[in-house]
């Protein structure tokens, strides 16, 4: 059998963390579906009649939610009192980080999806017969839905790193990364703007005629296209998978030097 | 076969081993015994892949251990000390975990369960420590690896199941296995561990077959002190009711070793540089 990944042995890898965790899992779902059946019939008991957005919810829930569960994928690794039993499972890095990489980042959304949906038909019954409401319940398949699902599934990825990355408080320290990552790029951003198309001063920029010129120049225009589809190539479709195989790398990495 | 040979390790750039040679052989229940900080746990994750050594060469069960292969890892079965079982039920625990030992043996696993007579059907997470301790060995000696460590292996064991331990380990080993018992509870185990292995200071102070050490060493019992002066006393230690003596020469009456005796004379000799020592540590 292969040693770096072979399927049966990654179909192994995924049950056993199904079965670990599917407990705590039912648990924060059933929390998520009680907290918008409370919402959903106190707004309507304090005389809202519109509908309820169910994909505002869906956003925050998953956004949020989802992101607390991405950083915890690999919460025992670098714990040197519960690791053990995560490193000396018989299979590879590469199975047990695709195992969690499923679970953690690709599973949420269809699960928070599939609960939302359920939940809001409860919902949207209970509010029609106690209030009267017309029943309005979440559309799982808007198309604009699943284009926000690609942008978290990504902000996911880099929560998944942060987890095999940090040792501890993963999320807190991932959103600081990306706070200080964002401020960097704009800082940067700023200084290049400032560099080529306005004069630097205490204002910032004191010349902001730059921006009509920019539009009107042609080369100019053509190398903006250029680099905002690098970037968005670079963005689309290499962010989430460069975070996997970073986390991937960091996984293997404390499999053999850090199971301390 | 597994061999050590020359391995140095270090935390953080203070040396622990320095060219650490020790060859394990299958067949066997080796007892390492050592003080606190002796490095114990350090070669028990060693031989695990748990740490890298930092040089010399190290071969388990013919692998490298720090490749981390999964065929290496399903011949491996460690009880740690610290038990952290998930909140799973036993069922649960095997549907998870027994696919990844192509060895294992329900039967056994159930054999060694009824014996202990562990509680069936609970969360595994809400068992006491000694349930827990149980449940884990017995899945570890169903597990059928070939290197199963057992760190502290009778902590938590209640009385009656001391003694089950005793032989449902003795029971497991098998012409392939190799078992490796790390304990302070050395009378707990002195009738099950040979040969024994003792670290100190990252070395391999004292390494001997029970046939070895009565073949050079035997032990006397005595209600009063025999004089130091006395040829061939090695080590003499105040017990309950008498004295402990250890002495140089094969043991012809079969007489009882007591490993905790012999472990304190062993580490009373090398700080005495005694040179009774010399020659005994290395391979077993």
């Amino acid at each position: 059998m292969n040693q770096q990944f072979a399927l049966k042995r990654w179909g192994r890898v995924l049950q056993k963390d199904c079965i670990e965790n599917w407990r705590g899992s039912v648990l924060g779902y059933a929390v998520v579906a009680g907290i918008l059946v409370f919402n959903v019939l106190v707004n309507r008991l304090l005389g809202q009649t519109s509908s309820w957005n169910y994909t505002a919810f869906f956003y925050g829930a998953y956004g949020i939610w989802g992101s607390v569960l991405a950083a915890m994928a690999f919460r025992e690794l670098h714990d040197k009192h519960h690791n053990e039993d995560f490193l000396l499972l018989p299979a590879s890095a590469l199975e047990k980080t695709l195992s969690r990489l499923l679970i953690y980042v690709f599973a949420v959304p269809v699960l928070i999806l599939g609960v939302v949906s359920l939940t809001s038909f409860v919902a949207e019954g209970l509010s029609s017969f106690l209030f009267q409401t017309p029943f309005q319940p979440f559309n799982p398949f808007q198309k604009y839905l699943w284009k926000v699902v690609r942008h978290i599934l990504i902000l996911h990825s880099v929560f998944f790193v942060g987890a095999a990355w940090f040792k501890k408080r993963h999320w807190l320290k991932t959103n600081l990364t990306l706070m200080i990552v964002v401020f960097a790029l704009s800082f940067l951003g700023y200084v290049m703007m400032a560099t080529f198309f306005g004069s630097w001063g205490s204002d910032g920029f004191t010349d902001v005629s730059f921006s009509f010129d920019l539009w009107n120049n042609p080369a100019l225009e053509r190398w903006f296209e250029v680099l905002k589809n690098i970037s968005n190539f670079f963005y689309s479709l290499l962010l989430a998978p460069f975070c996997w195989f970073v986390a991937w790398l960091r996984v293997k990495e404390t499999q053999s030097s850090d199971g301390i | 076969m597994t061999t050590i040979d020359q391995v140095d390790f270090s935390y953080n750039g203070s040396p622990l081993f320095h060219q650490l040679n020790l060859t394990l052989e299958k067949g066997n229940i080796y007892g390492l015994l050592g003080l606190n900080g002796a490095g114990k746990t350090t070669l028990m994750k060693l031989l695990t892949g748990l740490l890298t050594p930092t040089g010399g060469a190290l071969t388990v069960l013919g692998e490298k251990p720090a490749s981390r292969n999964p065929s290496f890892l399903s011949q491996v079965f460690v009880l740690p000390e610290e038990l952290n079982i998930p909140s799973i039920t036993e069922k649960e625990f095997l549907a998870t975990r027994a696919p990844f030992y192509p060895r294992f043996d329900r039967d056994l696993f159930e054999r060694c369960m009824t014996a202990f007579d562990s509680p069936r059907g609970r969360r595994l997470n809400k068992l006491s420590y000694g349930q827990k301790k149980k449940f884990l060995l017995s899945f570890g000696l169903a597990c059928g690896s070939e290197l199963l460590i057992l760190d502290e292996p009778t902590n938590g064991l209640d009385i009656p199941s001391k003694g089950l331990f005793r032989r449902l380990v003795a029971e497991g080993l098998t012409e392939d296995r190799i078992f490796v018992l790390s304990t302070h509870q050395v009378r707990d185990v002195e009738s099950l561990i040979d040969p024994i292995i003792i670290l100190h200071e990252g070395q391999v102070l004292y390494s001997q077959t029970m046939e070895e050490i009565s073949q050079s060493l035997h032990m006397t019992r005595t209600s009063m002190a025999p004089s130091p002066q006395e040829e061939g006393l090695l080590y003499t230690e105040a017990v309950v009711g008498g004295h402990w003596s250890v002495w140089e020469g094969a043991d012809e009456e079969g007489g009882p070793v007591d490993l905790e005796v012999l472990f304190n004379a062993v580490i009373s000799g090398i700080s005495q540089s005694h040179s009774w020592l010399e020659g005994k540590g290395g391979e077993a």
